[in-house]
């Protein structure tokens, strides 16, 4: 049996647990599907990289990747229109993949996924008919998934 | 009390991810009737307790001048908060209900795995080209199941969704031409917008563009049409009068490309030996009636068992 002070004091010691899981987690913005907090770009160690600029995301959803990789492991979920910070290595040129910097993650994307403006995004168009549908998280995972597995493709006027 | 922790985390990374996740964030900003920036600062007179004193000072034309500025501010984010609430239009909700079908059906279309770089949007590329077909945005998904064989789905305008199952490439031991071509056909299937009509419920083309302010949001006709999706895909499939439409329109094509049409030719002959040899795919005939008339239609008068 548990009397009430040593109840009070049972609390109090989770308050203060809680406390400090809330000040531990990753920064805000971070996605609730990202696992991790590791510094990706680090891959890239001894290369000093260079900040490109600001673009914005274009797809749906999609996945920002640990590795230039479509296969590799997601570090977060990204939403139409996110901004992120893309770097290159010092003396490259930008590839297949960015380096990027989104909601305080470092990772890659596919540079054709990014845009130096605002793209119309339908979620921005619509917002409360997406809303409305109800996409759950595991939509939106699968759906970040998509854009990792669909082969693109543009025929463009010669 | 791990536990406990963990869900305060959690609830806390939930509270403060909607940055990433994109509806959460819209669901937030969709709360209406805020006030805007503008609109506080022009608030922050009231001008009706101090009416004598402006009409002294002969303010009141200034005062006036401010509340009619409110008044279109005020207007104008009723008006932006109102349109919030418009629904999809016709060009921009197939690309939307056709991923959210493929993300639904992940299971069952089997398209996450891994698998090589076939080139296949290079190639293609090239045999658009050579078609003279430009303009043209295409996403291909290569599905690791028999269970439909190919899919073009209905998306927005000058883009095409097209479903692949590599288990019926590998099984045909179709070449790069031959998947292109049958790329190709699924986009006239598209231009000719025969899933649409197919899967469309009744009701969608009553609501689409339609603004849903202070009305119920019923997703009745959206829920149909993607059920339908279901029955046009896994059961009933298409008729002979669309596959006489597809082959014609292909046939019109490819007549000036002996390399293309002999191609399409062999895809044909390809499709109809499977479907007659392996069971996996003795359904085809119900979903893409059939590859043996479509033959017919290319080369009149070819007789019965002489196809192969």
């Amino acid at each position: 049996m548990i009397d009430l002070p040593q109840l009070l004091i049972k609390l109090g010691t989770i308050n203060m647990v809680l406390l400090i899981s809330l000040m531990a987690p990753a920064p805000l913005g971070a996605s609730t599907l990202g696992a991790s907090t590791r510094d990706v770009a680090s891959n890239e160690k001894s290369a000093k990289l260079k900040l490109v600029g600001v673009y914005y995301f274009m797809p749906f959803y999609g996945h920002l990747h640990q590795n230039p990789s479509r296969y590799s492991r997601g570090i977060t979920t990204l939403g139409c229109g996110h901004p992120v910070k893309v770097f290159t290595s010092e003396g490259r040129s930008r590839g297949e993949w960015d380096i990027v910097k989104a909601s305080g993650r470092d990772g890659f994307l596919r540079q054709d996924f990014l845009s130096p403006k605002r793209p119309p995004c339908f979620e921005k168009k619509y917002p409360i008919f997406v809303q409305k549908f109800g996409l759950g998280i595991d939509d939106l995972f699968f759906w970040g998934k998509l854009y990792d597995n669909y082969v693109f493709g543009k025929v463009k006027l010669p | 009390m791990r536990s406990f922790r963990v869900a305060f985390s959690l609830l806390f990374l939930a509270l403060f991810s909607g940055q990433v996740i994109g509806p959460s964030s819209a669901a937030k900003k969709s709360q209406p009737e805020k006030k805007t920036k503008a609109e506080k600062e022009n608030d922050l007179l009231d001008f009706n307790s101090i009416k004598d004193i402006l009409k002294e000072d002969q303010l009141q034309k200034q005062a006036q001048k401010k509340k009619s500025k409110g008044d279109k501010l005020r207007k104008k984010r009723i008006k932006r908060n109102v349109t919030r609430y418009n629904l999809p239009k016709e060009d921009d909700i197939w690309s939307f209900l056709s991923e959210y079908w493929i993300v639904k059906n992940a299971s069952v279309l089997k398209w996450e795995f891994q698998k090589p770089d076939y080139g296949l949007d290079l190639y293609l590329n090239g045999v658009l080209r050579a078609l003279g077909l430009y303009q043209k945005e295409f996403k291909i998904l290569l599905l690791n199941t028999p269970a439909l064989a190919h899919a073009a789905l209905p998306a927005s305008s000058g883009e095409y969704i097209v479903l692949i199952s590599v288990p019926f490439i590998q099984v045909m031991d179709l070449t790069k031409l031959e998947i292109s071509i049958l790329v190709l056909e699924s986009f006239y299937r598209s231009d000719l917008r025969i899933v649409v009509k197919k899967v469309r419920d009744p009701e969608l083309s009553k609501i689409l563009g339609k603004n849903f302010y202070g009305k119920e949001l019923k997703l009745d006709a959206f829920k149909k049409t993607l059920s339908n999706y279901d029955k046009v895909f896994f059961n009933k499939g298409f008729t002979f009068q669309e596959q006489f439409e597809i082959t014609k329109k292909m046939k019109l094509i490819l007549k000036g490309h002996p390399k293309y049409w002999n191609a399409y030719l062999s895809l044909l002959k390809k499709i109809n030996t499977l479907i007659r040899t392996n069971a996996l795919y003795s359904k085809y005939n119900e979903i893409y009636p059939s590859p043996e008339q479509q033959i017919r239609w290319l080369i009149p008068g070819v007789p019965l068992g002489g196809l192969d």
